[in-house]
């Protein structure tokens, strides 16, 4: 059991004059039996950070600490980290339960806790009834829990996983990972998940480490990214649909401020506080974000209306993904979506009146990109 | 006329993975087959590429027998899931290099080549290389090299699915808005459902042998023609529950295992089940169709249960609870706002008359 602490990290790759800055100045830690993922999309830094934590990366500069210990220079044996990867390698001639035996069979332990170890191991990832067979006989979600089962069983102080759910079908998917947030509550162990996949890090994380551009760009619950992401990078990527952006400048309007997008009479309450803030801070350019769940359709139950505006549009595409319709929409030259009931039915052209609580509608800084509060 | 028509296809190698397949794609239809990974969706595409030799039957493109003819002769374009783009050559001469092949001038390559990545919004990026571009962008490369082809069939395998969730809505909107696409026949392959509704003229679900059901969105979502399309279809995937058919006539009960889970049959499904006799059933529950009551809220129409929380995720887009029903695991869709903890007591309302009865065995929709 370990808390990791990564301090001022950075790594920069050198190749043939080039320098690369894969992870800039990042601040993380990872509590002692904490679930954290790190999400970002390819070439973000994430991978990087996890190669440098299990060692198999140099630190350019900065410290890795597990719990007090600087382990910037213990070749990765000496961590005590396992690392779990999509697909583990299994011997096809063993059993499972040979398989599940054979790391610890080469460290010396002795057959009897052995058997034991395999067998609350198999009870934890209930995978005890197919601890005869081999593995070609597996069907996908086997071999997934078997291969945890293989980075598991030497009991690792810390342990990484690698975008291990990233081609398990959609349709499995949710289970496979409520399944591995089970293990990991039972576990009590130290976790870090790398994913590029928002469902995936919301759904087994207590928090979720945001990278892009080599930085860390947030550290949080789903509810802190969700509600206040601090940047733009941050609303965009988490949410699905993405946050429907519009760049919007203020105006002092008749009794309040309000917001107006650029080159077009779309305009966004906001709550009579924040506009007050925003009136007094000088500041010319805005960018308006506002979720797709948060644009209610006219009409739709949304309990009592909270202050609010409307916004008016055309439907360009009506998408039915079953449980849902997402419309995508156009409103003066700006394109955006909104997530309505599975039932929805619009055709092209057709227009549509939204609602939005003032509340939910969140601004940033154009220039900087960071969130207004 | 540029139809797709395969009729009685077969390929298998120790088993049958494509037996006795029939499809016809018309010209300008988008079709999507979906299916769980490794079921034969490439393989169909490989076998219509001319990729893999079919074992017994015939593909046409529009009058034409091509089942016999090699690839490059096929009027086909294909996009691979791993993109096979050039790593030495540019985005430009990728998307080109179908067209040098057909030793088109350079001006009308440049000119073809200019439009296609002006529609894919990648013209900025015609001077770097593969290595040098995002997933996304080298999937749109990859689409524009099939794009300018001119082919009188695209097939297209799994180009957006391992891509993030935002560029996966983006190119989603750009396949729906490509008029390229609208021309031809086009079949897509997924294993994703929501690319394959939002997408599918008409979906074909594929399961072992062949496609399991042809229809729209609406008809292979709503009307499920067996269990293995409803669970393959929706995320989280629908509760199934084991359960007896309790009662006489057509005051029918569903009863699940020896719990207290359960509800009546509504009228219009109990007249159907009752005719076939039947006792033990799959009951199909939609995570939409299990609503998680609020304080004092009811819910007209629906069969109120009680239950436990074992698990709530507010996910991007909603939040998913299992509960705890009577000994049973529901799965219920709630909005992304809501907050429950562990153990706590809810109000389960299931709207009953969206619930699906499969056959406890084959797995048959009964009221289809």
């Amino acid at each position: 059991m370990a808390s990791i602490r990564l301090a001022q990290v950075n790594k920069i790759y050198r190749s043939r004059g080039h320098a690369v800055h894969a992870v800039k100045d990042l601040d993380l830690t990872v509590e002692d039996g904490e679930f954290v993922a790190i999400l970002g999309p390819s070439g973000c830094g994430k991978t990087s950070t996890l190669r440098m934590i299990v060692g198999l990366e140099e630190i350019t500069s900065g410290d890795i600490f597990f719990d007090d210990r600087r382990v910037n220079d213990l070749d990765p044996q000496a961590r005590n980290v396992a690392m779990a990867f999509e697909t583990y390698a299994l011997y096809p001639s063993f059993t499972i339960e040979e398989n599940l035996s054979f790391p610890l069979e080469v460290r010396g332990v002795p057959a009897a806790e052995r058997r034991k170890k395999v067998h609350d191991l198999a009870a934890l990832l209930r995978i005890e009834d197919i601890l005869g067979q081999k593995p070609a006989a597996l069907s996908g979600g086997q071999q997934q829990r078997v291969s945890l089962g293989r980075a598991l069983i030497r009991d690792p102080a810390v342990f990484i996983l690698d975008e291990v759910m990233s081609h398990i079908d959609a349709h499995l998917k949710l289970q496979m990972l409520f399944e591995l947030k089970r293990i990991h509550q039972e576990l009590g162990k130290t976790m870090i998940y790398v994913t590029h996949d928002q469902v995936e890090a919301l759904a087994l994380a207590d928090r979720v480490a945001v990278m892009s551009h080599a930085a860390l760009q947030q550290v949080g619950t789903r509810n802190e990214l969700y509600h206040e992401p601090v940047n733009v990078f941050v609303a965009d990527f988490i949410g699905e649909p993405p946050t429907n952006f519009f760049p919007a400048e203020l105006d002092a309007g008749d009794d309040q401020p309000f917001l107006r997008a650029k080159n077009a009479a779309l305009t966004f309450a906001v709550p009579v506080e924040r506009a007050r803030r925003l009136a007094a801070g000088g500041r010319r350019d805005y960018v308006v974000g506002l979720r797709p769940q948060n644009l209610h359709l006219d009409g739709a139950e949304s309990g009592a209306a909270p202050a609010g505006g409307m916004l008016t549009a055309e439907v360009a595409i009506n998408e039915y993904v079953g449980e849902r319709t997402i419309l995508t929409l156009v409103a003066d030259g700006h394109r955006f979506r909104a997530q309505a009931h599975a039932e929805t039915s619009f055709g092209r052209g057709e227009r549509v009146c939204l609602r939005y609580a003032s509340s939910d509608v969140m601004v940033f800084d154009a220039e900087t990109e960071a969130l207004i509060a | 006329m540029a139809r797709l028509r395969i009729e009685g296809l077969c390929k298998g190698w120790d088993f049958p993975v494509i037996d006795n397949l029939d499809l016809t794609v018309e010209e300008g239809e988008f079709f999507v087959v979906v299916g769980p990974s490794g079921i034969g969706k490439t393989t169909l595409l490989r076998l219509i590429a001319g990729l893999e030799s079919a074992d017994a039957g015939r593909i046409a493109i529009g009058d034409h027998d091509i089942t016999n003819l090699p690839p490059y002769k096929r009027p086909v374009a294909m996009t691979f899931e791993s993109y096979a783009l050039y790593p030495h050559l540019s985005v430009f001469e990728n998307i080109a290099s179908p067209l040098r092949a057909r030793r088109l001038d350079a001006a009308a390559i440049r000119a073809t080549v200019t439009e296609v990545a002006k529609l894919l919004r990648i013209e900025a990026l015609l001077d770097r290389r593969p290595g040098e571009i995002s997933g996304g962008q080298k999937q749109r490369t990859a689409l524009g090299r099939t794009l300018v082809a001119k082919p009188q069939v695209f097939l297209l395998d799994e180009p957006i699915s391992h891509l993030d969730a935002k560029i996966r809505h983006d190119l989603r909107l750009q396949f729906h808005a490509l008029e390229e696409l609208r021309r031809v026949a086009t079949l897509y392959v997924t294993h994703d459902y929501v690319e394959a509704l939002s997408l599918g003229d008409r979906i074909g679900v594929m399961g072992r042998g062949g496609l399991v059901q042809i229809g729209s969105a609406r008809d292979v979502f709503l009307r499920p023609r067996s269990l293995f399309v409803a669970e393959h279809l929706g995320q989280p995937a629908i509760n199934a529950v084991a359960a007896r058919l309790t009662g006489e006539g057509t005051a029918l009960h569903v009863r699940a295992g020896n719990s207290g889970f359960g509800f009546p049959v509504v009228a219009a499904h109990a007249a159907a089940l009752a005719r076939g006799d039947i006792q033990r059933v799959t009951v199909g529950i939609r995570p939409q169709h299990v609503k998680v009551l609020r304080n004092g809220e009811d819910a007209p129409g629906h069969h109120v249960i009680d239950g436990r929380v074992e698990i709530y995720e507010a996910l991007g887009a909603n939040g998913v609870l299992v509960a705890d029903a009577g000994g049973v695991n529901l799965t219920a869709l709630t909005s992304p706002e809501r907050d429950f903890t562990h153990r706590q007591p809810v109000r389960l309302a299931l709207q009953t008359d969206a619930v699906f009865y499969f056959h406890a065995e084959s797995g048959d929709n009964l009221l289809l």
